[in-house]
């Protein structure tokens, strides 16, 4: 159905009513008009034959003579403009005012005098021969003592009668016109401005429609317009309310998302990514902004998060996996998948939740690490004591020499497990006091020191024929507990003896740098590879189990060297790599004096 | 072409994606397997190579329905035949992940021998060029594939010195053992080596999908002509 405008219906029906009202009323007009005109011309002629038939009367009641009849019609007839003729009785014309009344014939037979002659003074419309022209006439008997003795005549030519009433005709009609156009400007004026408060409301409704609800729509002066404009405003101001709670919502629901430390990670059915919260982007290494939208086979290229993904739409229980992601899978993760539902339980995608777990499963495993080594630490030494101490009661009479050998044996792994909990309770006292930082330190001159720690460590070195090499400027002083940095500097150089091939180098170098110190030992040993030099300074963390036992020792000699190292508020590291021997190099920060 | 045609091409691209993300998962996990002499992860690795071979199967399968259905032409003709190819040196490359991993069963057993090369290097340098690879792949990027290109000689390099290195050490044992494990270092190397080719195949087709030219054999050239000045 085409649709066209209300101004436009409402204008065209006024236009109609117009018209046709206009039409209605200049037709009536016309014709009352003509009608009015010609009654008028009628009563008109009427009243000229009678004043030809009081004319033509002379003094007694006589009649006039007929030549002064004749002229008497030619002087009236030019003076009113009328056809003027009078007939006697028997029909031939004595006088008429447009002709010559002896070339005119008998005019008994017109009609409008044989309506005279019935007593009927009625207009007669025809054709006259006589002036050849179509003529309105009126005829009149005139009587003197009831007698017949004239006819007299009045008469107009039609074209004239027709002219005229063209004239009204085209007056009328013109009038009509200017009516209807003045009509139809005002008719247009009211329409728009009927029509107007509608377009207001439509140019309002779109403003809602784009969420512009700052303007209300204006009342009008028409009720219901009123009314509409009142419902409209209601409901633009309850949308507002609604999309404001909406992004409220929303501005909250981001922040959460935002700031909660476990990784959110949630697809749609087409496994593409509709949310990643900063934290999922830092565990997975990925970029938050260039992630959201892609299929999660782009975006997040760790083969085990998609397989679980993929677990996790399809399946109505949450699943749970650990997975290590990052560029060295370094990080660990307990992942816990669902599937996401809309509020009226359909799948529509799914969500992963992370947590980091590295450190706590690190801690977990270095604990459990030391409990299982400690304990197997002291017991190797006691079941060793045990061993040879039940041996000696139950075999009292074996010959003193292998009695004397055995408690040599009992004093040695004695004397072992001693070490390891001296080393313990060391290792326990040097952590408390690092957490404290109550040690006393005094300027200490470094080379003395370092050459003490080579002393202690030299017969061992003699054993292997390995040389130790100090290389260490003799003025050099620094903040120190001595005491503790000796010990440090030993277990160094103590493992660098037993790692180095016979007749191998240890290198004992100092330098610095603006901030720090570095005091290096250096051996020519068969180097750490790179997964272990981050977990070496763990308590009783051993590379090569079977080997460094073998060497002896107890296993928590680097964790004392890093811890001295943290009392003195510096650090240890390691540099080393397969058949290139390792360096290992205290940093002391330098204090400011 | 219709609309069918984008999706099912789309879906190609994520199951090579998926496929990627399974292999370079799979050389991870070997490569941790042999420093930390995990039997258990390399008795995993070998498991899921079966899925890994499933999903090349199904992709081929998948992308000669799309070609025969579609006969595509131009760009996406080129990109269905890369993507053919790419999933070939894909799955490769996690047979040979499989065959470190054989090799890590092996050193698991023999934990007193230690390594005497910088496995760890040239191990990097191979999973950085499948990533690198693959990460050319989402991004039809020309660049990232042509410096892959470029790297394949730092781990041809270190595959020659480290065979060295392992050849002096044989010479100077006799000890079964530790021939045995210094033959696996060496196939590890090796096995590394061609692992870093694949990833460069990968690399070119790459090129190959984005430029329509075939550089295999021209790679000097090309990488002159892309950086006249490096």
């Amino acid at each position: 159905m085409k649709q066209r405008t209300l101004l436009w219906q409402l204008y065209s029906s006024y236009l109609l009513i117009i018209l046709l009202s206009i039409s209605v009323v200049a037709w009536y007009a016309l014709q009352r008009s003509v009608t009015m005109h010609r009654i008028q011309l009628e009563h008109n002629l009427h009243a000229q034959a009678t004043i030809l038939a009081a004319a033509v009367r002379g003094p007694d009641q006589s009649i006039l003579a007929d030549n002064h009849i004749a002229s008497l019609c030619h002087k009236l007839g030019k003076q009113l403009s009328t056809r003027l003729t009078v007939l006697k009785p028997d029909g031939t014309v004595i006088g008429d005012s447009s002709g010559d009344p002896a070339r005119m014939d008998n005019h008994l037979d017109r009609s409008e005098i044989r309506a005279a002659i019935r007593g009927e003074s009625v207009a007669v419309q025809r054709y006259s021969h006589t002036v050849q022209k179509h003529m309105l006439y009126i005829a009149m008997p005139v009587t003197i003592d009831d007698q017949l003795v004239l006819y007299v005549r009045a008469a107009l030519p039609l074209n004239i009668i027709n002219e005229t009433i063209r004239t009204i005709i085209t007056r009328i009609l013109i009038a009509a016109l200017f009516v209807i156009l003045l009509a139809a400007l005002l008719a247009l004026g009211v329409s728009n401005h009927l029509t107007q408060p509608l377009r207001i409301i439509q140019a309002g409704a779109l403003r809602f429609a784009k969420g512009d609800f700052s303007q209300k729509l204006p009342e009008s002066r028409s009720e219901e317009i009123t009314a509409l404009t009142t419902s409209l405003n209601t409901m633009a101001s309850q949308l507002d309310d609604r999309m404001k709670q909406l992004f409220y919502e929303k501005q909250t629901r981001e922040a959460v998302f935002h700031s909660m430390a476990e990784g959110l990670l949630a697809v749609d059915a087409a496994r593409h990514i509709i949310h990643i919260n900063p934290s999922a982007a830092h565990l997975l290494g990925v970029d938050q902004a260039k992630t959201k939208g892609q299929p999660i086979e782009a975006g997040v290229r760790n083969d085990d998060i998609q397989e679980l993904m993929r677990e996790a739409m399809n399946t109505d229980v949450p699943v749970k996996r650990e997975i290590r992601v990052g560029a060295q899978q370094n990080l660990l993760l307990v992942v816990r998948g669902t599937a996401l539902r809309s509020p009226q339980g359909v799948r529509i995608g799914a969500l992963l939740v992370m947590q980091d777990v590295t450190h706590i499963r690190h801690l977990e495993t270095i604990r459990q690490e030391f409990v299982a080594n400690v304990s197997h630490e002291l017991k190797t030494p006691i079941t060793s004591i045990k061993g040879f101490a039940e041996t000696l009661l139950d075999d009292s009479d074996a010959d003193p020499e292998t009695h004397q050998r055995f408690l040599q044996i009992i004093a040695r792994q004695a004397d072992h497990l001693n070490a390891i909990i001296s080393d313990l309770l060391l290792l326990s006292s040097v952590e408390h006091l690092s957490n404290q930082a109550q040690i006393p330190m005094e300027p200490t001159p470094l080379r003395p020191m370092l050459e003490s720690a080579m002393a202690t460590c030299q017969r061992k070195a003699d054993h292997k024929q390995v040389s130790l090499e100090l290389a260490c400027e003799p003025d050099i002083t620094m903040e120190a507990s001595p005491h503790l940095f000796e010990q440090a500097a030993i277990n160094l150089i103590d493992n660098a003896i037993k790692y180095s091939p016979d007749l191998g180098t240890v290198q004992i170098s100092v330098a610095s740098d603006q901030n720090e110190w570095h005091i290096a030992v250096q051996d020519q040993g068969p180097g750490i590879e790179r997964q272990h030099q981050t977990r070496l300074f763990e308590r009783f963390y051993r590379i090569d189990k079977g080997r460094s036992r073998n060497m002896g020792g107890t296993g928590l000699g680097l964790a004392i060297v890093k811890h001295i190292a943290t009392v003195h508020e510096g650090t240890v590291s390691v540099v080393s790599a397969p058949a290139q021997g390792s360096t290992f190099i205290l940093h002391i920060p330098r204090k400011t004096d | 072409m219709s609309l069918y045609f984008f999706k099912e091409m789309d879906k190609m691209k994520n199951e090579i994606l998926a496929l990627g993300a399974m292999v370079e998962g799979q050389l991870h996990k070997a490569v941790r397997a042999i420093t930390e002499r995990d039997a258990a992860l390399a008795q995993d690795i070998i498991a899921k190579d079966k899925v890994v071979d499933a999903k090349e199967v199904e992709i081929e399968e998948e992308l000669l329905k799309i070609m025969a259905l579609n006969q595509p032409v131009a760009h996406d003709l080129r990109f269905l035949v890369a993507t053919l190819k790419i999933n070939n040196d894909m799955e490769r490359i996690g047979d040979l992940a499989v065959n470190i991993a054989e090799r890590a069963i092996l050193l698991s057993n023999k934990t007193q021998q230690s390594i005497p090369v910088d496995l760890a290097r040239m191990s990097d340098i191979a999973e950085s060029m499948v990533r690198q690879s693959i990460d050319a792949l989402v991004k039809f990027d020309t660049e990232m594939a042509t410096s892959v290109c470029q790297t394949d000689d730092a781990i041809d390099d270190l595959n020659d010195t480290f065979g060295t290195i392992l050849k002096q050490e044989l010479a100077t044992t006799s000890d079964p053992d530790i021939v045995e494990v210094l033959l696996g270092i060496q196939h590890v190397c090796r096995d590394l080596e061609r692992i870093g080719d694949h990833a460069t195949n990968i690399a070119e087709d790459v090129i190959y999908m984005c430029e329509g030219r075939i550089i295999r054999h021209h790679i000097r050239e090309y990488v002159q002509k892309q950086a006249p000045d490096a």
